[in-house]
């Protein structure tokens, strides 16, 4: 068996912010993790435990007091993607142009280009709103643009910042679970931070508990996943997710 | 009753309670109809003026010279302005030299407009382009900068060049503060205008202000205010006509062909956007 490629591995990396109102919070304080290719990992932590700033410090948006990043220049440069919290949709395009953003930017957009974006609409539910503009979409329908949006542009990475936050727990599973299946197929690099244990469990193939603010990572799984695992409902009932479920659970509390 | 429709009688009554002792007060002496007129002289005196006096010609005259210097100045402003964003040091070190500018009452130049551009059409415009300028390049470069963070990330997060994310983000965002000013600005374009043609003119609303003024005509002066309002009203219904359609402006301006002018309509949720 080959080594496993390390696509994103970050070592010991410290950041401090200065809060407004001067002081300063210590956000970050020695997070180390390797992501391997292909994989899905998850981070699952408290709220405000700097979930947000470690993915801008992946992307280079925000750059680490002490420590080191490393993407993968190669695939780095074959595509990286990035989901936020709440949807990012510009207001003065309609869904269907706000789905295509991303293709218009790599240039050379052509008729191929809108065939592709539309049908992924049609596979996301949401073809009978390709003219409506952000204000009058719902949560859901926003996010779910936006992960058309990441996922339109081929990236071999892929960054999430809890994006099904704002969705309702049902249309929740049912995307989680399409997106899991996407991420498998195209074999996207995918690191996920996400508040929700349960969501971390169903998604992630290695799972990183991170702790409160100044965090670190408390632990590190990679479960055993057999096929029931490809449903966000199914997985639910097992043994298995119980029994991690409380595992991270009790590194949560402390 | 309604409550609207009492409002609006409350003001109807109002202008008329106005109007009346305008007239009442107006006619008590000579003297005072002198100084004050009264609606029903300028009324007739409105009338007069559109009939035989080609009203409407002196409109259109004062409008296209504040239209023009509008569009002059706003597309002057708003391109020095959006175009700071791009570089923070620039802005930092223009910053005392747009504030002492921006304080210059262009008034104070209007001799100066004579020489640099005649006493002519040119000379009204410069004059209106001047008094928009600043309030333009002063606004786009606020919204510019306001641009929503979670906007350029997004874009960033794609590999978008600067450039890119200058056309995909900042200039549609800010397209908001260009219209807005430009309907503030219709204000300053035909006060510009009009002390253009107050320097020299041999028509347009100013020119008429000017001599019923000098002829000691007070309904006359009044009768063409009532043009100026007209006129102003005019072009901020304009203003607001392609403020309503600043999605659309946007789009035409910054999505590529195949996804604004789409074959494959379908129906909107609200279609009054």
């Amino acid at each position: 068996m080959t080594k496993p490629e390390v696509t994103i591995s970050l070592r010991d990396v410290h950041k401090t912010f200065e809060k407004r109102g001067g002081g300063l919070s210590h956000t970050l304080s020695g997070v180390s993790f390797d992501v391997l290719r292909g994989d899905l990992f998850c981070i699952v932590g408290p709220s405000g435990c700097g979930k947000s700033s470690l993915l801008r410090l992946i992307l280079g948006i925000l750059n680490p007091d002490q420590g080191e990043i490393y993407v993968d220049p190669k695939r780095r440069a074959d595509g990286i993607a990035y989901v936020q919290q709440e949807a990012q949709l510009l207001p003065w395009r309609t869904l269907l142009q706000n789905a295509s953003l991303g293709a218009e930017t790599r240039g050379d957009f052509d008729d191929d280009d809108v065939f592709r974006i539309r049908s992924s609409i049609e596979e996301y539910g949401l073809g009978k709103l390709e003219s409506e503009y952000p204000r009058t979409l719902s949560g859901g329908e926003k996010q779910r643009v936006e992960i058309i949006r990441a996922l339109d542009s081929n990236p071999c990475i892929l960054l999430c910042d809890e994006p099904f936050s704002a969705i309702d727990f049902v249309s929740r599973l049912r995307i989680s679970t399409l997106f899991k299946k996407m991420c498998k197929i195209r074999k996207i690099t995918t690191l996920f931070v996400t508040h929700n244990i349960e969501e971390a469990i169903f998604l992630g193939d290695q799972i990183a508990v991170m702790s409160k603010k100044p965090s670190k990572i408390l632990s590190t799984l990679r479960p055993e996943k057999d096929s029931s695992f490809d449903d966000a409902v199914k997985c639910r009932g097992t043994r298995e997710f119980q029994s991690l479920f409380e595992r991270i659970w009790e590194d949560l509390k402390e | 009753m309604t409550k609207r429709v009492s409002i609006t009688t409350i003001q109807v009554s109002t202008a008329v309670v106005i109007a009346l002792a305008w007239e009442i007060i107006g006619r008590s002496s000579n003297d005072i109809f002198f100084v004050l007129g009264s609606p029903s002289a300028i009324l007739t005196e409105f009338w007069k003026l559109l009939i035989h006096e080609e009203l409407l010609f002196h409109c259109y005259i004062t409008g296209s010279e504040a239209l023009v210097g509008l569009l002059i100045g706003t597309v002057v402003g708003s391109s020095i302005g959006l175009s700071l964003w791009y570089s923070d040091t620039v802005a930092k070190v223009s910053k005392p030299f747009v504030i002492a500018v921006g304080t210059l009452p262009v008034f104070a130049f209007a001799p100066l407009m004579i020489v640099w551009f005649g006493i002519g059409f040119k000379m009204k415009v410069a004059m209106a382009a001047f008094s928009t300028v600043f309030v333009a390049f002063n606004l786009s470069r606020r919204g510019a900068s306001s641009v929503a963070q979670g906007y350029i990330d997004v874009l960033r997060g794609m590999d978008a060049t600067r450039r890119q994310i200058f056309r995909k983000v900042v200039l549609p965002s800010a397209m908001e503060s260009v219209l807005a000013s430009m309907r503030l600005n219709v204000g300053f374009a035909l006060l510009g205008a009009f002390i253009g043609e107050f320097i020299s003119s041999q028509h347009g609303l100013g020119y008429v202000v000017l001599r019923a003024a000098g002829l000691y005509n007070v309904p006359r002066a009044f009768a063409a205010a009532i043009g100026i309002t007209a006129l102003a009203l005019t072009l901020d219904g304009m203003g607001a006509l392609v403020e309503h359609y600043r999605f659309k402006l946007v789009q035409w301006i910054t999505v590529p062909n195949e996804l604004w002018s789409s074959s494959r309509r379908t129906k909107s949720r609200d279609s009054n956007r």
